[in-house]
């Protein structure tokens, strides 16, 4: 389930130190999503951007260190994961010779700051999503995040039209309910179901 | 190695995230937060991009869009990732999770925790006062999680944290992976027919794989039990509560369901068996495929969105056709669905998935019900959207008492 640390801070620090294999199962789970995002951001290439992000977890377990807190470590991988893309960039622009300069209005800190921000928003919005029950998540993750026709969507689950669009309405009345419960506005719904 | 300069990121990014992700879920901001916000935009044209992108949502789809392909892809290179950190680069192998310590901890902690929760049920002595919903502590929903009971008739609490072979039975090796439980054949078993049992207490349901590959989804307060392999020219189990089967095709080895006083037969198919006790049936609905039910010498085939029902009083089996498969299928899809049910249909419901005890101060009003619930919610919630239909609750402990 995720959310779930079946590690205290300390305990995680110390099983990443020791090279545990489940120590770094977890790390993969909590920061190959965003690590992805963060690196895609500025190489806008999909698979260099996933291949970057494995190899900064690999990094850290065949050179494992004990770090004071989980910020830092986060940070430390933030870091490899940017160094990594930056020096594709620079390869890249090698490669074409007289390329335009990408890189280099991405070659501050400050610059770099925003795109980790936007890379943990993405990660809690997407959450967010990932706790609907199973069929409302569905029709959210077919019809908005795979910009699928209805009636695609409705063959590719097995079921009617009329269904697809009775299980869209309870969805979005569902949402209403707890969304608003949570205190939060129609706005989030209304991202995600225009 | 972490000697390099990145305190710089250090903490602002994680706090701008989250005032971003409040002010995108419509939540609103204080001046305070606001001000900070616009501070942090003024630092770089970078953040000032991002604080005006979260208010198109174009950009936010976009952005989204691009999330989901990376999770699209995520299973497929975690597996690449864990197979290339047991490559050999000069390091021993390492424990698995299960066989490691913090596995060990979880378990003992689980055990303890089971434990302790049904001493207290059975010493809780002097009842605590009835208050109201808004007085009392919330209750939690249930969650993921069964009791497995070997063939030996020792026990394991299954739970989702972790991955990796639990145990072996009579040929098959039995595997956790992400939360749901697996039989994996060593084709060295012999002899006489192990069973095992998985089963739920209220507030947990659970998923697993029976040895041809049939996947069931048991809901709270249910029991399954099955040989570790099945072998021979029938695939035979029983079950108690409710569950959900999708079974694997085989024509030469039919798939049968015992469930009270009910027999399944199945021919490669996906249907619903509810059977709890303390229903007034069982109900079998068929999603797809065909099955034959029989029970006190009748028996009928079904066809998809058909459902057979039992009266365990032997009056016979009747079928329902077009029956509302959302409607059966809910639970399983982390819904309660209350379309026309009567109150005790309801707090049978909650009953189960809160681990509460419902009692009626007046006998059981004759409210009928309507919608879809999200199962996350806290039982406190849930009674509240209730209350709407012009019932009224209060809560003594885990005593669930309803006035009309």
């Amino acid at each position: 389930m995720p959310g779930v640390t079946p590690y205290g801070e300390d305990a995680l620090l110390t099983a990443i130190a020791e090279n545990d294999t489940a120590a770094y199962a977890f790390l993969y789970d909590t920061y190959y999503s965003t690590l992805v995002y963060f690196s895609l951001s500025i190489i806008q290439d999909q698979q260099q951007a996933e291949d970057i992000a494995t190899e900064c977890l690999l990094k850290l377990w065949q050179a494992p260190a004990r770090f004071e807190s989980t910020g830092r470590l986060r940070g430390y991988l933030f870091t490899l994961a940017r160094n990594a893309s930056l020096n594709y960039l620079k390869h890249l622009r090698v490669r074409e010779k007289h390329g335009p300069g990408l890189s280099d209005q991405l070659e501050t800190d400050v610059s770099i700051e925003s795109l980790m921000a936007e890379s943990e928003l993405m990660r809690l919005v997407y959450e967010e999503i990932a706790r609907l029950p199973e069929t409302y998540r569905q029709v959210v993750e077919l019809l908005y995040l795979q910009d699928m026709p209805s009636a695609d969507a409705a063959a590719q689950l097995g079921i009617t039209m009329e269904n697809f669009r009775q299980r869209k309405g309870r969805a979005i009345k569902e949402l209403k309910t707890a969304l608003l419960k949570k205190g939060v506005s129609d706005r989030f719904l209304s991202i995600l179901f225009f | 190695m972490p000697t390099d300069d990145y305190s710089f990121m250090d903490h602002a990014f994680d706090r701008i995230a989250q005032l971003l992700h409040r002010q995108l879920t419509g939540e609103a901001l204080s001046a305070a937060e606001l001000q900070e916000l616009e501070a942090w935009g003024r630092q770089s044209a970078g953040n000032a991009a991002l604080l005006e992108k979260i208010h198109h949502e174009a950009s936010i789809h976009d952005m989204l869009q691009t999330w989901h392909r990376i999770e699209r892809n995520r299973e497929q290179n975690r597996a690449r990732f864990l197979a290339q950190l047991q490559a050999p680069a000069g390091q021993a192998p390492r424990l698995s999770f299960f066989r490691g310590k913090v596995f060990r901890y979880a378990a003992a902690a689980a055990l303890i925790i089971g434990i302790a929760a049904i001493t207290w049920q059975h010493t809780r002595t002097p009842a605590p006062p009835a208050i109201s919903l808004r007085e009392s502590a919330p209750i939690a929903p249930g969650r993921e999680g069964a009791i497995l009971t070997l063939a030996d008739g020792s026990q394991m609490v299954l739970d989702s944290a972790g991955n990796g072979v639990i145990a072996h039975q009579n040929g098959a090796r039995v595997v956790l992976q992400n939360g749901q439980l697996a039989y994996n054949s060593t084709g060295g078993g012999a002899g006489a027919v192990a069973y095992n049992t998985v089963s739920t207490p209220k507030g947990r349901q659970f998923k697993l794989i029976l040895p041809d590959g049939t996947k069931v989804w048991l809901n709270a307060a249910s029991a399954i039990k099955y040989p570790t392999a099945f072998s021979g020219t029938t695939r035979a189990i029983t079950v108690e509560g409710e569950a959900y089967f999708e079974v694997a095709a085989n024509d030469k080895a039919p798939f049968t369901v015992t469930a009270g006083g009910a027999t399944i037969e199945v021919l490669g198919t996906s249907f619903n068996v509810n059977a709890y006790t303390n229903e007034n049936s069982i109900r079998t609905t068929l999603l797809s495929g065909a099955v034959r039910v029989s029970a006190y010498q009748h028996s009928a085939t079904l066809k998809p969105a058909q459902q057979a029902t039992v009266k365990p009083s032997g009056a016979g089996l009747t079928v329902t056709s077009q029956v509302d498969t959302d409607q059966v299928m809910a639970w399983k899809n982390g819904l309660f669905n209350f379309e026309n049910a009567s109150l005790d249909e309801v707090m049978r419901q909650l009953e189960r998935w809160y681990d509460i005890e419902v009692v009626y101060q007046k006998g059981i009003p004759p409210t009928r019900f309507g919608g879809e619930i999200n199962k996350q919610n806290t039982l406190q919630d849930v009674l509240q959207i209730l209350e709407g239909s012009n019932v009224h609750f209060q809560l003594q402990g885990r005593k669930l008492i309803v006035m009309p």
